[in-house]
């Protein structure tokens, strides 16, 4: 895996890595963890993520908001009071997320430019395959309180329905033509809500598989988000050599429970139980650490049980 | 001619003018134009003596200005705020013998008179380079500056006035004493039994041919007694100050000509002194350490400590020594602080401490023991009208109310006699029997008197954080525009067919 590089070394213009930078915080990292409207910007390809190296907001009232967004998050898992800037590596992944959502957008590509989704969604899984994982648990936290949010991610797609037909539109605002005179020509609107692991839905060109393992490939590089979410259906989750790093070092096991306290028990362990399975028999420190892991996890929440009773 | 702001006028032609909630033409800054440095500092005499400078200070600035006839003369500039502070700079100005003007960057009009109360405004504006341009109804000149003058610098180059009367003036003093008579002084002072701290402060050598660096005592004295002012003020090589301000000292029988109280512009960490005939004043950019002058007490050891050691021969207290009782006496009661309330008396303290105030339940401690409740409240006990009454007749020693011990020994000498124990409070009983109750076993009344309530849990879900909850956030897909992959470098990844773009 290679570090973020600097933009002079990656052959890019500065200022321009520094203008796409800005508009990525703006219209994606700020209401990733400020809540609005997540508003894609252009794609911007392994190339360029690694190039924005530890940038620095040039808004102020967003990166104080931001700052206090993410600590605000860490501290349900650790009692900090500061965290550091967004990294590079943070930097890496809110533009990784930021095309993966592009990968979704219909616009992206036309009948004969079919081919741009999937080069799109390589692009994404090249960049999170650059993407080092976190060094130590601050590193670890820090991303987690960055992109903890990611996968509450939700597009609203609507469907406007008059008396002689209908139009869906995916994550945009329908029409206002479409909507007047609601009574004489009986409009309905149907919105639905689609998750991001349901995003890719509708586009021909790539297949649901590969987005939901290009979404988990992304999850791993936030050991701790990957954690927080381990009762999702979608994508399964599954040990990676990020999560059982963070599980090596006793604070570590500690983040890890507070992360999954809040979820329900049963599929915890169901979710743990299926994970170790599938850890290579090869691989027998990695499984004995998963498995005491599971062990714990079991005792805690027998522990809960009792505790209630 | 100036052309008078009438009622209800809303343009004005001086740039930068413009009318307050009164009415009144008001710019953002305000002048006052001296003709003379003494000029200014009458103005800031007076100004200072019914008011504080602090105001404007922060605004201020004073300059020496020159009109084109080479006309020298003092302008005083700061922000005008509101027409109340104007006119009072405008009454103070105009006695020093100064006019008053307004305005914003560099046209500045009369302020407002008796003739025109809201003030006036120009028929027409000087066209001029200056950095000055000031209109009256007697005169139109422009000036420029010629330099600055720091008003904190001016206070310390003034003279103070001959004025006697502050020889008398009671408080603290500052002295200050050449080298050689510190010490002496300092032994004055241990010796007087006055009150005092020294510090040695140092100035740098008041000339080339000085090797060191001057040094001088300063000692900071509460109150001076009054026989030793004309030796301490007429003693060649000492100064008696008086603290006039925060940071400043005015030498004894001399005043400021500013009140110096008024003026916060020498700093607390500091010292200026301010010495009259004509010598300059000593700055201190920081106080010395100051130490107390017993500290300086002469010191002598002795040779041998005599030791009392008891001899056979020597004559057994018991001999003399006689049992402790308790008289009535008719004196009036002075400190009954605490009650001994037996155990038959407790249902009657339950009774009232129903009717006791909060206060008195905060203050109140009480101990119980075996004898019953010990009962103690600092501002009186009558409060708690409940068992026997005691007096503090020494800290931690209490004697019944309306009863006096004998022998009338002192109270240090009964508590010693009783083992001064600590730790203990003595109650002594009419019988002369004494109890010590344990100081850590009053606790405060309105802890120990309620009985431990019951109460029901209820179970709640966890905290709602409402308030710090965040929206979820919301996906909008917008037009990617054109070439939306111009910065997605070509990636090896399976082909689906299809073509991209060029």
């Amino acid at each position: 895996m290679a570090a973020p590089t600097r933009p002079e070394v990656a052959g890019l213009d500065p200022a321009y890595v520094g203008e796409r930078a800005a508009e990525l915080g703006e219209r994606v990292l700020g209401p990733l963890l400020l809540g609005g409207t997540v508003s894609p910007v252009k794609p911007m390809g392994a190339r360029l993520a690694l190039a924005i190296g530890p940038f620095v907001l040039p808004d102020g009232d967003l990166r104080s908001q931001i700052d206090v967004a993410r600590v605000r998050r860490a501290r349900r898992l650790a009692p900090v009071d500061t965290l550091p800037d967004v990294s590079a590596s943070e930097w890496a992944l809110v533009a990784a997320l930021n095309d993966l959502v592009q990968v979704s957008n219909h616009e992206l590509a036309s009948g004969l430019t079919r081919k741009r989704h999937q080069r799109l969604l390589d692009s994404v899984r090249s960049l999170c395959a650059e993407v080092p994982a976190p060094r130590d648990l601050g590193e670890a936290l820090a991303r987690h309180a960055t992109f903890a949010a990611a996968l509450d991610l939700t597009r609203t797609d609507t469907t406007v329905r008059w008396w002689t037909g209908q139009a869906t539109f995916r994550g945009q605002p329908p029409a206002g033509r479409l909507l007047r005179w609601r009574e004489l020509r009986r409009v309905r609107v149907e919105e639905q809500p689609v998750r991001l692991v349901d995003m890719c839905e509708g586009i021909a060109a790539i297949s649901a598989g590969s987005f939901e393992e290009v979404l988990g490939s992304w999850l791993t590089r936030s050991p701790l988000t990957d954690l927080a979410s381990l009762t999702r259906t979608r994508p399964q989750f599954g040990w990676s050599a990020s999560t059982l790093s963070l599980l090596a070092t006793v604070p570590g096991r500690s983040f890890a429970w507070r992360a999954i306290a809040p979820l329900p028990a049963v599929q915890v362990q169901e979710a743990l139980r299926r994970a170790t399975a599938e850890v290579p028999a090869a691989f027998a420190p990695a499984r004995a650490l998963a498995e005491a892991f599971e062990r714990e996890v079991a005792e805690g929440a027998a522990a809960r049980r009792t505790a209630r009773a | 001619m100036l052309d008078r702001v009438a009622v209800h006028q809303t343009r004005l032609r001086t740039p930068g003018l413009g009318l307050d909630a009164k009415g009144v033409a008001l710019g953002a800054r305000g002048l006052v134009l001296l003709p003379s440095i003494d000029r200014l500092v009458a103005f800031l005499a007076l100004f200072t003596r019914g008011g504080s400078l602090e105001d404007i200070l922060r605004s201020l600035v004073v300059e020496v200005v020159r009109s084109k006839l080479g006309g020298r003369e003092v302008t005083l500039a700061f922000t005008a705020e509101s027409s109340d502070r104007m006119d009072r700079v405008a009454e103070v100005a105009r006695l020093a013998g100064g006019y008053t003007f307004t305005g914003t960057s560099r046209h500045f009009v009369q302020y407002r008179d008796a003739g025109a109360p809201f003030g006036y405004d120009v028929p027409q504006i000087t066209p001029t380079d200056t950095a000055l341009a000031l209109y009256h109804n007697a005169f139109s000149q422009s000036y420029d500056v010629e330099r600055k003058i720091d008003v904190r610098s001016l206070l310390v180059r003034l003279e103070p006035h001959v004025d006697p009367s502050t020889l008398r003036e009671p408080g603290a003093r500052w002295i200050c004493a050449e080298a050689g008579l510190g010490p002496a002084l300092i032994h004055y002072f241990v010796r007087s039994t006055v009150e005092a701290e020294v510090g040695v402060a140092e100035w740098p050598p008041e000339s080339s041919f000085d090797e060191a660096p001057v040094r001088r005592y300063l000692f900071r004295v509460p109150a001076v007694p009054e026989r030793m002012v004309p030796l301490l003020t007429s003693t060649p090589g000492m100064g008696v100050f008086v603290p006039v301000a925060p940071g400043a000292a005015v030498e004894v029988g001399f005043r400021h000509p500013v009140n110096l109280r008024a003026c916060p512009v020498f700093a607390d960490t500091g010292l200026v002194l301010f010495r009259g005939r004509g010598q300059d004043a000593l700055e201190l950019g920081k106080l010395p350490a100051l130490g107390d002058v017993t500290a300086f007490a002469r010191v002598e050891m002795r040779k041998d400590v005599a030791t009392a050691r008891a001899t056979p021969q020597a004559v057994a207290p018991d001999s003399v020594a006689i049992s402790l009782r308790l008289v009535p006496t008719s004196e009036p009661w002075r400190s009954v602080t605490a009650t001994w309330i037996r155990a038959e008396e407790m249902p009657i303290l339950r009774h009232v401490a129903y009717a006791l105030g909060p206060d008195t339940l905060r203050r109140a401690r009480v101990a119980f023991t075996a004898q019953g409740a010990f009962l103690r409240q600092p501002n009186g006990i009558e409060g708690i009208p409940v068992g026997e009454f005691f007096r503090e007749v020494h800290p931690g020693l209490y004697v019944p109310a309306g009863y006096d011990a004998v022998p009338a020994v002192a109270p240090e000498v009964l508590y010693r006699a009783l083992g001064a124990p600590a730790g203990q409070v003595l109650f002594i009983a009419r019988d002369g029997r004494a109890v010590g109750v344990p100081s850590e076993a009053f606790v405060p009344l309105e802890a120990a008197l309620l009985e431990a309530q019951d109460w029901t849990g209820l179970a709640s879900e966890a905290i709602d954080d409402s308030a710090l909850r965040t929206a979820l956030p919301q996906v909008v897909l917008p037009s990617v525009g054109i070439r939306p992959l111009r910065d997605v470098g070509v990636v090896e990844g399976p082909a689906d067919g299809g073509t991209d773009e060029a």
